[in-house]
């Protein structure tokens, strides 16, 4: 297959960026979307120019380094998956693909399409925790919960911290990440008797650190690649209301 | 798995252990010896690495490293596939420092540099890896050494010459590691075999 690509390249976070074009051919619709950025970064090397500066690491889909905004979608053009798990055969054959780093004033750009992201560990710093120990896995029939708070308590904790639903929200806000974290601790009993403290902390924190606030479009959920709801946001808002109490 | 093929590994418990005995010490001081030393060992590296005028990928010499071990130093190997390893280590590490190209400075973000930095650990590893399995001639946990087995086929272990547990010492670049032991003693079970029929 052939495909045009535009990428962005920018120096360093205060540097111009501009969008550089690379021509491909002979691509196997079997080649990841990551593969294809190394075959052009090896041509790079051999050409002796500079390589495009991209993040990844386990490639398949869990540790949420590779967020990429690729033609106007955060992950690319399908649902529930990240840029990792996205292959050439899902584009068109001599298809133009634009390929841009997260877009979002609390993640600056490192280089070309590397960003900072370190504004989520420092949220999850501020509260995103159970701060007693509560031992490893205990027996299952000893918890006082039930099944369908499990389960969602599991979904919510899916989360891998990509950013794509900051990428995504217009107002560039981290609702769906803290939302996540706090619903996944609040609905079990370990997380439970910290869940108001925990949902004022993160709030704070987020909105110190320039996230901007919820409008509720949804376009976060519609862009996650574990398909986080909503509704966890719903949840926190709760949680945040309690704290307020 | 992934130090065997890819150079990644995971630290043991141990370190941590370590470092968590000196909480509350002081740090030593950036203007120290120690620190000094450190950082022009570092420095040097790193402006040898981006010397480096080749047009070969850094990439291509990682996965060549990784397939080598793989055949040769995996789940089972074999005195002779172990022996021939070491010589063909040192010629990729020869063609990486003639043949490998690191586009872009010192002074920003570069991933190839990157990448230059973890290839040449991951030499340093695959020797050690393969010093130690060359080393331990028998089969012992899930390694399968070739010349070490029942006439069944099932993995045999030498308890009279290997019945300990080993750390290598690193001792420089280029520096074979000393090897330390410590043997393991039962004193409420008797050692058998496991068989896998
Ligand atoms: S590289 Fe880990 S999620 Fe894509």
């Amino acid at each position: 297959m052939r495909f045009v690509l535009k990428i962005w390249r920018q120096a360093g976070p205060r540097s111009k960026g501009y969008f550089q074009r690379f021509d491909t051919d002979q691509v196997s619709g079997d080649t990841s979307f990551l593969e294809l950025l190394d075959i052009i970064n090896n041509r790079l090397v051999k050409e002796g120019s500079e390589t495009i500066a991209y993040d990844h690491d386990c490639r398949e889909g869990i540790c949420g380094a590779c967020g990429l905004y690729i033609n106007g979608r955060p992950h690319g053009p399908d649902d529930g998956i990240t840029t990792c798990q996205l292959y050439m055969r899902r584009f068109r054959d001599g298809q133009e693909i634009t390929v841009e780093p997260w877009r979002s004033g609390a993640f600056p750009v490192i280089k070309d399409l590397m960003v900072d992201r370190r504004a989520f560990d420092k949220i999850m710093q501020a509260g995103g925790f159970v701060s007693v120990h509560t031992g490893s896995a205990p027996e299952a029939h000893t918890m006082l919960i039930t099944r369908e708070k499990a389960e969602e308590s599991m979904d919510a904790s899916a989360c891998i911290g990509c950013g794509a639903c900051v990428a995504s929200c217009k107002n560039g806000s981290a609702m769906l990440f803290v939302a996540s974290r706090v619903s996944a601790l609040s609905l079990i009993p370990q997380g439970k008797p910290e869940a108001a403290r925990r949902a004022r902390a993160m709030i704070a924190k987020m909105d110190a650190l320039g996230f901007g606030s919820c409008t509720n479009i949804g376009s976060c959920q519609m862009e996650c690649p574990k398909n986080i709801t909503v509704a966890h946001i719903a949840r926190l808002n709760r949680e945040f209301l309690y704290c307020k109490r | 798995m992934q130090g065997l093929a890819d150079g990644f590994f995971i630290l043991p418990y141990t370190l941590p252990g370590y470092l968590a005995g000196k909480v509350g010490e002081p740090c030593p001081d950036v203007a120290s010896e120690v620190f000094r030393e450190a950082r022009s060992a570092v420095v040097q590296r790193i402006t040898a690495l981006s010397a480096l005028q080749g047009t070969v990928p850094v990439d291509h010499f990682h996965r060549k490293l990784g397939g080598l071990l793989w055949e040769h130093a995996g789940i089972e190997r074999s005195a002779g596939g172990l022996a021939s390893v070491l010589p063909e280590i040192d010629q990729l590490e020869a063609s990486f420092l003639k043949e490998a190209g690191i586009p872009g400075s010192d002074k920003t973000v570069n991933q190839e540099l990157e990448k230059a930095i973890h290839l040449q650990d991951y030499l340093t590893l695959s020797r050690l890896m393969t010093t130690d399995a060359l080393h331990r001639e028998e089969s012992c946990g899930s390694h399968f050494r070739t010349e070490s087995q029942t006439a069944e086929g099932e993995a045999l272990r030498n308890d009279s010459r290997f019945q300990y547990v080993a750390a290598w010492e690193y001792g420089g670049e280029r520096e074979t590691p000393v090897l330390h032991t410590e043997p393991l003693v039962f004193e409420n079970i008797q050692v058998t075999d496991r068989k896998y029929r």
